[in-house]
């Protein structure tokens, strides 16, 4: 139990020191919302009405102190003001909207390369003579290693653009309905395979390898050669013996994806304009959108904190010897 | 009767454009596909903080200046007028103004409108309160509004198409104006009846209390939120939409051969692209300099790598483009033709009389102390056409001996850099408007210095302050003119900055089913979207094919 109170203690000092971060990158970077809104207007603003628009974004707040402070507030109580570039929506709403798209781009894409991975790390080091385990492997590594921007546009130059097979952008259909209907869901379907199958494939590859490196080492231990030398059916040996536990370090491995995934969507949603955290995030760093650039990354934060916190669990979950 | 109503309708329609055929045989219906670059769309109608989405849409303008055709197009308005002394402006609105709920617009609602903005600053967008020169704004009768000023200034007139009418009914109730998000809109534009909206697509519908018989003639606008031009591009090659204005790369290609029958694009002259010179460091405080570094440039050819051909190199040294150019001092272009001439044997010599020669032997022009010249010429990280034509500006400096060096900044770092004045060249465009004193007052007039991007090159004179500021004390054309000549003059003389080329107007469209674009052929208004009064006139004037 201490042990899970100190981590705790660890996890809430890193978030402070997180959102402290988030706080001051954007203050770093050059420039300020208003600056960027005037820039923008390309002269269809007057100068004399700029303190006024930054009094009405609620830019005025004194010392950089005094923001801190009322930063951290803010994030304790949730209430982040309102957005500038979408002004007067507050960024909660905002990020409400994306959210749900991110996760399901996140975690969705996670989920399958994961099964996708497993599967394949699995069988390939099992049958790690044979061709399977031969080719599969090295080919998802060659994948995997292409920068992702590259890989996404790849995709999205021929299965969107040469073959028209697929939709270039957006979360479903903008001109159909919100609903849960078949048409609906397909829509949304439909414009995730590419996003999706972009981060499946630099994805997979890593659970491959986790996977393959965990069994090998179980495949050497006495249980598995005498179960094969009892005549057990190979499948059950692959997934009984050895599967089994060697996916245990990989569970862990998944809380950890988890918080990465959601930073890793963040260049699918650019490229094929998906309505998510990622999209707004760098829309709102072109426009020092503090607020936005603030929740958005309190997310974020939070959610690979939140996984870490999970994977913590589980270790003291599998490894009793650890709450000691 | 019925003779009556196409009479009508022909009048009406000769009142949107001299230009574009009226005809009631324009069938109704069609729905306009746009791309807005954003964020996405939310519940808010407020014009004021929707970025202009709304303008001309939703919110029809009172009148609009037609810098293309020179002419004033009345909408709300059907005349404005200012006294002799150019203190008053009388706006008279036309008969039976409705909003889309049917009740009258009045002369009450646009002076609310107006004062309403003196109430809440951030909506003042011209500042026409904050500069103190606006005294008030008064409805006389349901159709005459008064707008009083303190001094003479017939330029101030222009302020008014930026001003979003709205109805008091609805906005006196409001209670934080900035916050108010204007549920269930009511408008005077052609287009206010909102049928979806959704994070990346809005539709809006026609407004059925139209001043206009049959206008406007669509149906609909849908805007679909892009993230970027890239996105923009293959969008338009798949025909989801049918209005560009954005930067396409190699259009021809990529766009107009996909369907050379109904892809076109048209970019007439938009705003003059300069080298802006910081005229306080040295070497670039020495006239000869400047003009050396001008003589240096193959306009035509930077135009035709850099920019795909799309701009049209700017021979005028007075500061203004081909977009002004009934404005345009021809005498003054050829006074000073020699400065815009590609002439490098003319450079070398003009920097070699000044004194600046290769003194260290490294091939390039040092100052007469010695000191090395070298300088960077600041141009915004992604502003890809704009890179390359730096690029070429210092490919050809080297040839005169002269080291430059192009340097990619973010925008923000660019925008205080400029605004500071803490640049040695930048390239950048020039203020467009109605007009181009404003364009003057921005690059000249001492009140802009630290305000805005054009003031900070260090170049003015209180006579010129003075003379900027006399602009307004007359609405003699000819008077005017003869304050733009000598503006023209005296930035030629100076060379603050070194004209390069204009910018086009980005606008590629599909009329496939859509017609009535300006073009070429029919220009009867500069197609920029991103104008309330002249978007406005455009969608008055499509129609189904």
């Amino acid at each position: 139990m201490s042990f899970l109170l100190r981590r705790l203690g660890f996890y809430f000092t890193a978030f402070l020191i997180a959102i402290s971060f988030n706080f001051a990158l954007p203050r770093m970077m050059p420039g300020d919302p208003i600056d960027a809104l005037f820039a923008a207007a390309q002269g269809r603003m007057d100068p004399a009405q700029m303190d006024a628009v930054r009094a009405m974004y609620g830019f005025m707040d004194g010392t950089l102190f005094e923001q801190y402070i009322s930063y951290i507030k803010s994030v304790f109580t949730l209430d982040l003001g309102p957005s500038v570039l979408m002004f007067p929506i507050d960024v909660i709403d905002v990020v409400g909207m994306a959210l749900p798209w991110t996760m399901f781009l996140a975690l969705g894409s996670l989920i399958v390369a994961l099964i996708l991975g497993v599967t394949i790390g699995t069988y390939s080091s099992y049958h790690r003579d044979g061709l399977f385990g031969q080719i599969v492997p090295p080919v998802l590594a060659f994948v995997s290693n292409f920068p992702y921007v590259v890989t996404a546009l790849l995709l999205f130059f021929f299965f969107g653009l040469q073959l028209e097979l697929l939709p270039l952008a957006y979360t479903y259909d903008p001109s159909i309905e919100k609903a849960f209907t078949l048409e609906f869901i397909s829509s949304v379907a439909e414009h995730a395979i590419l996003p999706m199958g972009s981060m499946i494939l630099v994805g997979i590859a890593t659970w491959v390898f986790n996977m393959r490196n965990a069994m090998i080492n179980v495949l050497g231990e006495d249980y598995v050669t005498m179960a094969e030398a009892k005549g057990l059916s190979g499948p059950r040996v692959m997934y009984r013996y050895a599967g089994r536990n060697a996916i245990l370090p990989v569970a862990t491995a998944i809380a950890m994806a988890i918080g990465f995934s959601f930073a890793g969507s963040i260049m699918t949603e650019v490229v094929f304009n998906y309505q998510g955290l990622g999209n707004i995030l760098l829309k709102g760093i072109v426009a020092r959108d503090y607020p936005l650039i603030q929740a958005i990354l309190l997310i974020l934060v939070s959610a690979v904190l939140t996984a870490n916190f999970i994977a913590d669990l589980l270790y003291v979950w599998l490894d009793p010897r650890i709450s000691n | 009767m019925h003779n009556k109503k196409i009479l009508a309708s022909i009048i009406c329609g000769l009142l949107i454009s001299s230009n574009s055929v009226a005809s009631e045989d324009f069938k109704q219906g069609g729905t306009l596909t746009v791309p807005i670059i954003g964020t996405g769309f939310v519940d808010n109608y407020n014009p004021y903080t929707t970025k202009d989405l709304l303008h001309g849409v939703m919110f029809e303008p009172l009148l609009v200046f037609n810098n293309m055709t020179g002419k004033t197009e009345y909408r709300l308005a059907k005349s404005a007028e200012y006294s002799d002394d150019l203190k008053t402006i009388t706006v008279k609105l036309r008969d039976n103004l409705k909003w889309s709920d049917g009740s009258a617009l009045t002369a009450t609602d646009v002076a609310f409108s107006f004062t309403m903005t003196k109430d809440t600053p951030a909506f003042d967008q011209k500042g026409i309160w904050t500069a103190g020169n606006l005294a008030s704004v008064t409805a006389t009768n349901a159709t005459t509004i008064v707008f009083a000023l303190n001094e003479a200034d017939s330029t101030f007139i222009w302020n008014l198409e930026r001003y979003h009418i709205v109805p008091e009914q609805v906005w006196s109730k409001a209670e934080n104006l900035t916050t108010f998000t204007n549920p269930d809109p009511i408008g005077s534009g052609p287009m206010t009846e909102v049928t979806y909206l959704k994070a990346q697509q809005m539709e809006i519908c026609r407004n059925p209390e139209y001043y206009l018989a049959n206008r406007p003639y669509l149906d609909c606008i849908t805007f679909r939120s892009y993230n970027d031009n890239s996105q923009i591009q293959p969008a338009l090659m798949k025909g989801e939409i049918d209005w560009g204005s954005n930067f396409i790369a190699d259009v021809e290609n990529t766009f107009v051969a996909e369907n050379p029958k109904n892809h076109h694009f048209w970019y007439p002259a938009n705003d003059a692209i300069h080298l802006y010179v910081n005229t306080k460091v040295k070497p670039f405080d020495d006239l000869n300099v400047r003009k050396a570094l001008s003589m240096a440039l193959d306009r035509d050819e930077i135009v035709d790598i850099a920019a795909y051909g799309y701009p049209t190199a700017n021979f005028n040294v007075g500061g203004i483009g081909e977009l002004y150019d009934s404005y345009i001092d021809k005498e003054v272009t050829a006074k000073y033709k020699d400065i815009t001439e590609f002439n490098p044997e003319k450079a070398k010599q003009l920097l070699d009389a000044a004194g600046y020669t290769d003194l260290n032997d490294d091939g390039f022009r040092d100052m007469p102390d010695g000191t090395p010249i070298e300088f960077d010429i600041e141009v915004v990280n992604g502003w890809t056409d704009w890179i390359q034509v730096v690029q070429m500006v210092t490919e050809y400096y080297e040839e005169v001996g002269i080291k430059a060096n192009v340097k990619t900044v973010d925008w923000a770092v660019y925008d205080s850099s400029l605004k500071d004045g803490k640049y040695k060249m930048a390239i950048n465009w020039s203020l467009v408007a109605t007009n181009p004193i404003l364009a003057y007052q921005e690059y000249f007039d001492t009140a802009r210095i630290g305000k805005t991007w054009h003031a900070g090159h260090g170049v003015h004179s209180a006579k010129i302050d003075t003379l900027i500021n006399s602009f307004g004390s007359t609405n003699d054309p000819k008077k005017q003119q003869a304050i733009l000549n000598q503006l023209q003059e005296f930035s030629a003389a100076n060379l603050a900055f070194i004209p390069l080329f204009s910018n086009p107007t980005w606008f590629q469209y599909n009329s496939s089913k859509i017609v009535g674009w300006p073009s070429k052929e029919n220009p009867y208004v500069q197609p920029v979207w991103y104008d309330g009064g002249k978007r406005n006139l455009i969608i008055n004037n499509l129609h189904l094919k």
